[in-house]
């Protein structure tokens, strides 16, 4: 226990959360004062929930041997919980495969040794870009299948359901929506390819496979419909998220007054979208929609006289694009 | 069998977006349906609920005699055809046909079996050997359509699988699925934005807007007889003019007159159904097919017409036709007349309109008249 109460110490020190594990004779609680009040038979009973204003989360294995607990509020916060596990769960393990080293350089907790031996056994794997694939259903190995047919991944891993790999490609969004099509082909299965970034060394993954997992999380929480995710792609989301809640409801606000959040559930919300769909380009928005360019023009007209905003002034489009952003915040 | 019914069916996102209002439609066994229809119109959104991937917020869909509102996608018997095919680089043509099917331990035999008779149906046999990278754009289609096939699915779902094609290419390959079609005998449903690609490959359509319904005929009846102003443009190339009318009556016969005072008669058919709706002293919106103007020079009309005149701004010539553009009573018009024309632009031409050739529309409810 030792060990992993070394991890557990780590984990929070780097997740700055309160956490526990519960095993059915121990608990190791980090920070020691933290107040937890869970028995293992009722972590058992709520894995996979928040119990108590605690996540609990289970084992990869579903084995029951230990549960490991994070104070939290929200889910954008809680997905640190899955790294932490994966960082467990090594630690139950001794496996030297290079999978297992994979996981251990995600947990970003080696010194420099250890990282020095990461190096060496990642170096074939390595550069190459970090890629977590979500929402594979009961099909993993026919999607893992899949995957590595479609481009050269040089390494790769599952846990809680997900896979983790590393990918190379010429156009890696492009080798990345021909493997969401090809799944949809073969297995008819929508799933998720999100692109963390392009690491060079083995220190470089922990922090990229974050960037996966605070892509997916603001795909749930502003509802986007792209299959395919690159983080780096994501400014305009991830600036929205962070802005100051009192900013946030300023904007809502002075945008989405009653009267325009009636007009945009119709055809007006389609125009909008397509509008930025097509960088605010007239012709080709009203040329999607079927729609006369005059009609668009009022259209757009409309929304000035309920907002205020003139989408065709960039400075005007590009604070109605956040607050429209913020709208969709769920 | 492989019918489907969807009955009011209803798509509702997050944030109470209706994309699908209440869509009612019932797919005949190896019938061609194609779903038209804007950026917007719900299409895609319909087909992905036929797949399953999109959950049915309210309604029922039937494939055969089978409720599947609730069936996971694989257990649909369909297979879907996309847009961007994405075939597997490092496999032949025989691998990627195969792939899926091994993927289902299908045994080697029936791989084999089915993979040639797809390839042979495709005329694809002799590249079965080729990788990706030494085909054309049409034959990687070809493969990415005998990936599908060899499923031996009971409906095929495409969406939009042309887009990406160039334009010579499209026609080719618009050809090549109709035949497929009826070399196949299976039921086919088809998403595009192209009113083109609708009217020469399906055997009904469905032409949407705004999530609902617009019209579901043959593409002949919805290009004769469309049931509204959004339908009447959409289907048509170049699209139907529509201009503003008032409907008159003078010694008891009904016409119609332009803002310029163009006059313009009708069938007694077209009259009668104008006064018997009140229509009489109101004003109209007035469909004309840019085909059914005709140069008086060379292509006069005989019977019942009426005459427009018109200031030509550009004379196109496309071939086989000549495509004039003017303006009438402030819109931008288009006749298509016979390639033989002498006008060009800066001539005033004289235009032919049989009455029968008139579409009228309501201006309020933008729905048919006649």
């Amino acid at each position: 226990m030792a060990d992993l109460h070394r991890l557990l110490v780590q984990a929070a020190g780097i997740t700055e959360k309160h956490m526990a594990v519960i095993t059915p004779n121990e608990r190791l609680v980090c920070p020691e004062d933290s107040d937890i009040d869970i028995t293992f038979e009722e972590a058992c009973k709520n894995a996979g929930k928040n119990f108590k204003g605690w996540n609990i989360y289970m084992p990869e294995d579903a084995a029951e041997r230990f549960f490991l607990c994070i104070r939290a509020d929200r889910y954008y916060e809680s997905e640190a919980g899955k790294l932490v596990m994966l960082l467990l769960n090594s630690a139950f393990e001794k496996d030297d495969s290079v999978s297992v080293y994979l996981k251990r350089a995600l947990e970003g907790n080696l010194d420099a040794a250890g990282l020095s031996m990461l190096e060496e056994s990642l170096k074939s794997c390595l550069p190459g870009y970090v890629l977590l694939i979500d929402n594979i259903e009961d099909s993993r190995d026919d999607i893992l299948e899949i995957l590595t047919n479609t481009m050269d991944i040089k390494t790769k891993l599952i846990y809680e359901n997900r896979i983790l790999a590393v990918a190379e490609a010429e156009n890696i969004t492009e080798s990345c929506s021909s493997f969401i099509k090809n799944v949809l082909s073969e297995l008819l299965i929508e799933c998720n390819a999100i692109i963390g970034g392009r690491a060079a060394r083995a220190s470089e993954l922990y922090p990229l496979y974050r960037n996966c997992i605070e892509a997916l999380s603001l795909k749930h929480i502003y509802g986007l419909g792209n299959n395919v995710l690159d983080y780096d792609g994501m400014y305009g989301y991830r600036v929205a998220y962070n802005l100051d809640p009192s900013l946030k409801e300023f904007l809502r606000k002075k945008v989405f007054t009653d009267e325009f959040s009636d007009m945009v559930k119709g055809e007006l919300g389609i125009t909008i979208e397509e509008f930025f769909r097509n960088n605010l380009n007239l012709t080709d928005t009203a040329a999607k929609l079927y729609i006369h360019r005059n009609t668009l023009l009022y259209r757009l007209e409309k929304i000035y006289k309920c907002t205020g905003f003139d989408l065709k002034k960039f400075e005007d489009s590009w604070l109605f694009r956040l607050a429209w952003i913020v709208s969709r915040e769920r | 069998m492989a019918n489907l019914s969807l009955k009011h069916v209803k798509k509702v996102y997050p944030g109470n977006v209706t994309a699908v209002r209440d869509f009612n439609l019932d797919i005949e066994d190896k019938e061609f349906i194609v779903l038209v229809g804007p950026s917007g119109c719900g299409k895609t959104t319909t087909l992905r609920m036929i797949a399953g991937l999109e959950e049915i917020t309210e309604g029922e869909l039937y494939i055969g005699d089978r409720l599947v509102n609730d069936v996971a996608p694989k257990d649909r018997d369909i297979a879907m055809v996309f847009q961007n095919y994405a075939l597997y680089p490092h496999m032949t043509v025989y691998d990627n046909m195969a792939f899926g099917l091994k993927l289902k331990k299908v045994p080697k035999a029936e791989i084999d079996e089915r993979v040639r008779k797809a390839a042979k149906i495709l005329e694809i046999e002799p590249l079965l050997d080729r990788r990706p990278k030494a085909l054309s754009g049409g034959q990687r289609q070809r493969v990415a359509l005998g990936r599908a096939m060899v499923r031996e699915p009971k409906v095929f779902l495409m969406d939009e699988p042309l887009s990406n094609l160039d334009a010579k290419l499209r026609v080719q390959m618009r050809t090549e699925i109709a035949k497929l079609h009826k070399r196949l005998n299976t039921t086919f449903i088809y998403v595009t934005h192209d009113q083109t690609e609708a009217m020469t490959m399906g055997t009904r359509i469905v032409i949407m807007k705004d999530g609902d319904i617009q019209q579901i005929d043959s593409p002949q009846r919805a290009y004769d007889k469309p049931a509204n102003l959004f339908v009447a443009g959409f289907i048509g190339s170049p699209q139907m003019n529509i201009f503003r009318g008032n409907v008159v009556e003078a010694e008891g016969k009904v016409a119609l007159e332009l803002s310029d005072g163009t006059a313009l008669g009708l069938t007694d058919d077209a009259a009668a159904k104008l006064k018997d709706s009140g229509y009489v002293s109101k004003e109209v919106y007035v469909g004309i097919r840019p085909e059914h103007l005709h140069d008086a020079a060379v292509d006069p009309l005989t019977g019942e017409y009426s005459v427009i005149t018109c200031k030509v701004e550009v004379a196109e010539l496309m071939g086989s036709e000549t495509y004039l553009h003017f303006t009438k009573c402030g819109v931008q018009a288009i006749a298509r007349v016979d390639a033989k024309t002498s006008m060009r632009a800066g001539d005033t031409a004289e235009l032919h309109l049989h009455w029968d050739k008139i579409h009228l529309f309501d201006l309020e409810t933008e729905k048919a008249i006649y």
